[in-house]
Formats: C-alpha cells, sequence, structure tokens
C-alpha cells in the first residue's frame, strides 16, 4: 500500500486527473440542472454521488492496469506477499486517493451549487462508507479485467451496475443529512454492504489473480 | 393483458430462434474444425 | 435419450400451459380492483420466480465450479444463468406492461424495479464477461466471481419487497408473509412455475449441448495448431 500511495504522490497524474475532472463535471451538471433552485437540496447528493463514481473509475481504472508495464503485476503475484494482502494494500491505496479527491471536490460543490452541509461528522461517515464500498468494488474487478482484450469496456460495463445500491443509499443519505434530517436506514445498508463485498472480495482475490 | 402476453412469447421466441441459430453455427464450426483435423493439408 | 427427455418435457409442459391458460382466461373471475389485467401475474411472478431462483442457482454452480475445477459445473452457470436472464427480461417487461395500466407509467423508480433492473444488468455483464475471454479456465473463474458477487444483487432485490414498502405490491404468495391471494387465484401461479420450469430446463439441457460443442471446438482446435 505504502509503494501505491508514494508512486501515485510522486507522479501525481492519476491525482491531478481525477481531481480536474471531478471540478469539470460538477460544472457541467451545474449547466444541466439550474444550481440556483431551491431543489438543489433534492438532487445535489446525486449529483455529488456521481461525480465521485466517475472520479473513482477513473483512479481504478488504472490501480492494476498500472502493474501491467514491464510486467510487474506477475512480479507482484510471485512475490511473497500472499494475493489478500496485496489486494487490501492496493484498496486502502485507492480509497485513501479517491478520498482525497472527494474532500477536495466538497467545497467545489458547496461552492458552485451553494449548499453547505449543516453536520460534518455524519457527512464524513457517510463519505467513508459509501467511499469504501465504491472503492471495493472497483479494486477487485480493476484486478478481473485487467488482462482482458476488452478491458475499458468491460471495466464500466461491470463495475457501474454493481455500484448502483451503493450509490442509491449514500445518495439518500446524503439528502438526508444536507436536509438536516434522520440519517435514515441507507447507513445500516452502506455498513452491511461494506462488510459483505470485503469479505467476498478478500475470498475471491486469489481465484481472480492467480486461479 | 393480450400485450403483456405476447410481449412474454415474443421474449421466449426471440430467444429460441438465437439458441437455434447458435447451434446451427457451432454445429456448422465443429464440421469444419473435425475435418481439418481429420486432412490437415487441406 | 437427452432427445426424448426434451420432448417428453415439452409436451408436458406444453400441456400443463395449455390447462393453466384455460383456467385462467376461463374458470377464474376478474379480480375486484384491477379488472382483467391481473392475469399478467402468472406469467409475470413465475417468470420472476425463475429468473431469480436461476440467478440463485446459478450462483452454487460457479460455487461449484470454484471447489471442484469441473468445466461442466462452469457450463451449467452459464447455461442457467443465461436462460435466467430471459425469464427476468420476460418478468420486467410484462411488469412493466402491468404498471403502464395500473400505475398509469411504463416505469417506476421503485426499488423493487431497481434492484431487479441492477440484477439484469449484472448477470448481462457476466454473458459479455464470458465473451471477452478466451481462455476456458479463466473465463470459469472469473464468470464464477461475478456470478457471486451478482447474486448478492439478486439477494437484496428478493427482500426488497420487504425492506422498502414503495410502489412494487408487497408480497402476495403464501410462502411468504402469509399471503394475500385466494387459493384458488394462487394454485395456477405455481403451475405455471412448474410448466415455465420444465420449459427452461428443455432450454438450460440445449444450451448445455453447445457449451459441450464449444468445448470440442476448442479441443479440436488445439489438437489441429498443434499439428
Amino acid at each position: 500500500m505504502a509503494k501505491d500511495l508514494h508512486s501515485e504522490l510522486r507522479t501525481k497524474e492519476a491525482w491531478n486527473a481525477s481531481i480536474a475532472f471531478s471540478v469539470v463535471i460538477l460544472l457541467l451538471f451545474a449547466f444541466a440542472f439550474d444550481p440556483s433552485s431551491d431543489q438543489i437540496r433534492e438532487f445535489g447528493s446525486g449529483l455529488l454521488w456521481m461525480t465521485y463514481a466517475f472520479a473513482g473509475a477513473l483512479v481504478l481504472n488504472r490501480s492494476f492496469a498500472r502493474e501491467l508495464q514491464n510486467d510487474c503485476l506477475d512480479a507482484l503475484i510471485a512475490s511473497p506477499v500472499s494475493s489478500p494482502a496485496l489486494f487490501v494494500g492496493k484498496a486502502l491505496a485507492n480509497f485513501a486517493m479517491l478520498f482525497a479527491v472527494e474532500l477536495f471536490s466538497l467545497p467545489v460543490f458547496g461552492l458552485f451549487y451553494n449548499t453547505w452541509p449543516p453536520r460534518f461528522a455524519p457527512l464524513f461517515l457517510v463519505m467513508v462508507l459509501g467511499t469504501w464500498a465504491l472503492t471495493i468494488i472497483g479494486t477487485l474487478f480493476s484486478a478481473l479485467t485487467v488482462n482482458l482484450r476488452l478491458r475499458e469496456l468491460m471495466l464500466p460495463t461491470l463495475v457501474y451496475p454493481m455500484m448502483i445500491p451503493v450509490l442509491i443509499a449514500a445518495m439518500t443519505v446524503t439528502t438526508n443529512i444536507l436536509a438536516g434530517t434522520a440519517m435514515g436506514f441507507g447507513v445500516r445498508f452502506l455498513v452491511a454492504f461494506d462488510i459483505i463485498f470485503t469479505t467476498l472480495a478478500v475470498v475471491f482475490v486469489d481465484t481472480v489473480l492467480v486461479g | 393483458m393480450l400485450l403483456g402476453l405476447g410481449a412474454a412469447w415474443l421474449i421466449m421466441f426471440i430467444y429460441v430462434v438465437l439458441i437455434t441459430l447458435r447451434e446451427r453455427k457451432l454445429r456448422k464450426e465443429l464440421d469444419r474444425v473435425r475435418r481439418m483435423v481429420e486432412h490437415p493439408n487441406k | 435419450m437427452r432427445e426424448k427427455i426434451i420432448i417428453g418435457l415439452a409436451v408436458f409442459a406444453g400441456a400443463l400451459l395449455a390447462w393453466n391458460m384455460n383456467t385462467i382466461f376461463t374458470k377464474l373471475p376478474d379480480e375486484l380492483n384491477q379488472g382483467a389485467i391481473y392475469r399478467i401475474i402468472y406469467f409475470h411472478v413465475p417468470a420472476n420466480i425463475l429468473g431469480m431462483s436461476g440467478f440463485g442457482l446459478g450462483m452454487l454452480f460457479s460455487i461449484g465450479y470454484l471447489v471442484t475445477k469441473d468445466l461442466r459445473y462452469d457450463a451449467l452457470a452459464a447455461s442457467v444463468t443465461e436462460v435466467s436472464l430471459v425469464f427476468a427480461s420476460i418478468g420486467l417487461a410484462t411488469g412493466s406492461i402491468w404498471a403502464r395500466i395500473i400505475w398509469g407509467v411504463w416505469w417506476a423508480w421503485d426499488y423493487r424495479l431497481t434492484s431487479w433492473l441492477v440484477c439484469w444488468l449484472i448477470f448481462g455483464g457476466y454473458l459479455m464477461l464470458r465473451r471477452a475471454v478466451d481462455e476456458p479456465n479463466q473465463r470459469a473463474r472469473f464468470a464464477a466471481v461475478v456470478s457471486i458477487l451478482g447474486s448478492v444483487n439478486a439477494y437484496i432485490s428478493y427482500k426488497s419487497i420487504e425492506w422498502w414498502t414503495t410502489q412494487h405490491p408487497q408480497p402476495v404468495l403464501s410462502i411468504r408473509n402469509g399471503g394475500g391471494m385466494a387459493a384458488g387465484m394462487e394454485a395456477p401461479i405455481w403451475w405455471n412455475v412448474l410448466a415455465l420450469a420444465c420449459f427452461s430446463i428443455i432450454l438450460v439441457m440445449v444450451r448445455m449441448r453447445q457449451e459441450s460443442f464449444a468445448r470440442e471446438i476448442d479441443t479440436l482446435r488445439r489438437m489441429a495448431h498443434a499439428q
């Protein structure tokens, strides 16, 4: 994990790209909807999570593909590090990256759309839970599709449907937070989803990477 | 209601047609490959 | 032998279906609130039952493959999932037509509908993934993982009408929550489940034979290349 973070911080390429990308998307949504209306409180969280999902796909797309150069992936698999450990390391690095992008685009969102959450602690809780779910799904499928002919095509077709339940839950909770009401059922759903998919991913990563 | 039943059977019918087409294609391919193995120089 | 089983099942399913249609259209009265359109339930519910349990069955066969590494389990999982996707499509289409009449819209973003559509997309992706991988063992491994992850969503969809009560009707069958249908009205649903299950067994058998053709082609090709 340290290695991943390190190499990413050094090159900064994915980091810069996804931050720029998320700002551009937030800008585009502002043209698609009227950002001054009161309704922004209702669909603002949707825009926010869409941005996170797309930025996440950008980060995750490269997480295993980066290792293809110079056969690093084969070397990593052959190394004494077990594949679950390798996977969790990757996932943590991706999580840190994506979360940083989110932290950056959150004030941009608040600025563009004149929305500011009344409380930050619950928002961070949802962001952590939701982002971890997105990361774990994205990282697993990134590992799965890394050697495919149609990688760029297969990853989104598999990943986005899997992410929809997470996004729905995260969006409803975020809407409730922005409206200042109780968070609701979504938090429990996110926790359950995180636990189930992390377990499944750790169990199956060996099958995916080594076989 | 008839539309509903029609749609259900239409989807079923389309799938049966697709599966039959694939069956024909696979048989043809199998024949071709078999011949290729039996007479490799042809 | 296989041919005989297929023909026997087809005759049985066809006869059962004809008898069911007779019961549904001539014996049963219209439903009090919905009128004649409610009869769609006799196809909507069985198709979705088969679709959902088929995805679950596909997951079991996928686990079977991962445990045994026997490609026949993979072929079984692929066949079952593909046929289930057809039934899920029928379920979505009939549901949409029913919704047009009863709700006045073709589609509502209700939790049941959404989660089921998500399942449909995931297992559609499963079939696309199978086409994208050439090496049989790798294909089987990847597909098995997707099938197992996808069936979590199938379970969410199964439970969604109990967890969130939005547009979609609550469970009406007697196996869940005691049910709300009159016994005479519910029975044809189960007979149709049986009839459609026979059809799906036929389709799965045909698909299995195709998978074995594909494996044979694959081995022959290898032999041809080795020569």
